[in-house]
């Protein structure tokens, strides 16, 4: 009976000899190559981009470029309303142009009055096709047309502009008012972010 | 014989690709700086102040010129502070050529003043300011304006402390100074710890026209 075990020996050693040289074959065929790990770089990727999906989905307003917003200490946060945005360029709403401004006025042209006036008649025309749409949201979702209205407004925007697009926004049954700023500190209030470094007066 | 198998690795390259151009793309548009609302009123035009019980109404107006401010209670223009001309503002400019608008003006003078008169009795319980400029004036001296004339300030140490604002002796104590916490009922009804106001209801009048 020695003849059969002595076959079942070559036999395991020759399976295990294959194996070994295909093991060797592999790590032979491996060499050269470096396997990178990509488990911690997708786990960092994927937090990062949660994080930005969020901040993307909060943001209630864009704050379009050349408008160097204040800073202040004011700490109300704001709701979704209708956003007015007026830079060095002219007056937008969301990111649609109403109007350009000339030396950070409006002319007499665009305005009820001329010069004078204190409405700005493209402005007032937008204005009330957005009183019209928000007052059919606001009916449709069993609410009521509140009126509010936030302006985002560059630091060096003169008073008499604020003061005429505010009266434009009150003809067309806009009542509340808020200025968008950044929040900081007393010392950068009412200046903007890349301002000179501010001089403590003696 | 045993059947040897090999595990397939997941295939993650679109995934990468896809993610690679999502964040710095995301990055681009995201803006980490905190925005906030200052809530004004502005009265219709052809609103004029009420009368009060035949008495001229109880107002504090600010006026903001390029030459300084000047404070009307009630009817009456407050005289010229010391070191500043008779018969103009009440508070004059500190540094008339300075690069930010907003550097010019005195405002450790116009915080004290205005704390001043809301500490006396009869203005204890007045919340509201009137604040109107000349057209010139910008929007970042409006705004710090009204960060002045909002809040009541004390030292940072003494913010969970103080009960109300204190006067403020220098330049780096305004600017570093913080709005005391109080007690308060949020608009939901709901307590809470809240700034400490001075005159917190802002509204804008019409522009003026001297320069």
């Amino acid at each position: 009976m020695a003849a059969p075990d002595n076959k079942k020996q070559e036999m395991q050693d020759a399976l295990m000899k294959r194996l070994r040289a295909k093991r060797k074959a592999k790590r032979q065929q491996d060499e050269g190559k470096a396997a990178l790990t990509l488990n911690s770089m997708m786990d960092m990727m994927t937090i990062i981009l949660v994080f930005l999906l969020k901040s993307y989905g909060e943001e209630t307003f864009v704050i379009l470029p050349n408008t160097d917003v204040p800073i202040s200490v004011a700490e109300t946060i704001p709701d979704d309303m209708t956003v007015i945005t007026v830079n060095k360029e002219g007056i937008f709403m969301i990111r649609e142009r109403i109007l350009d401004l000339e030396e950070g006025r409006v002319s007499g042209n665009f305005k009820k009055g001329g010069e004078s006036g204190l409405i700005i008649e493209p402005l007032e025309a937008k204005l009330r096709q957005e009183v019209e749409k928000q007052k059919s949201i606001a009916m449709a979702s069993g609410k009521t047309f509140e009126g509010d209205l936030t302006i985002i407004a560059d630091q060096q925007t003169n008073y008499r502009l604020l003061v005429e697009v505010m009266q434009t926004a009150i003809g067309t049954e806009f009542k509340r008012f808020r200025f968008a700023v950044i929040k900081g500190g007393m010392q950068e209030s009412g200046r903007y972010a890349a301002a000179p470094d501010y001089v403590i007066p003696n | 014989m045993a059947k040897l198998e090999e595990a397939e690795d997941l295939n993650l390259t679109p995934i990468m690709n896809m993610v690679l151009v999502l964040i710095p793309l995301m990055l681009l548009n995201v803006v980490f700086m905190e925005i906030t609302v200052i809530e004004v009123t502005m009265p219709q035009r052809s609103a004029g102040a009420a009368m009060n019980n035949g008495e001229p109404p109880k107002r504090l107006q600010l006026f903001i010129s390029q030459q300084g401010f000047t404070i009307v209670e009630g009817v009456s223009s407050m005289p010229a502070k010391e070191g500043c001309p008779s018969g103009g503002p009440t508070i004059c400019t500190i540094k008339e050529t300075a690069e930010v608008e907003t550097d010019r003006h005195n405002w450790l003078e116009l915080y004290n003043t205005l704390l001043e008169i809301k500490q006396r009795p009869d203005w204890t319980d007045h919340d509201q300011i009137e604040i109107v400029a000349d057209s010139s004036v910008n929007f970042g001296v409006l705004v710090k304006a009204m960060d002045i004339a909002r809040y009541q300030l004390v030292p940072r140490a003494e913010q969970s402390t103080a009960t109300k604002g204190k006067m403020m002796k220098s330049w780096p104590e305004l600017n570093d100074a913080l709005a005391p916490l109080v007690d308060a009922t949020d608009a939901d009804g709901n307590s809470a710890k809240m700034a400490l106001g001075m005159f917190p209801v802002v509204v804008l009048g019409l522009p003026t026209v001297s320069n």
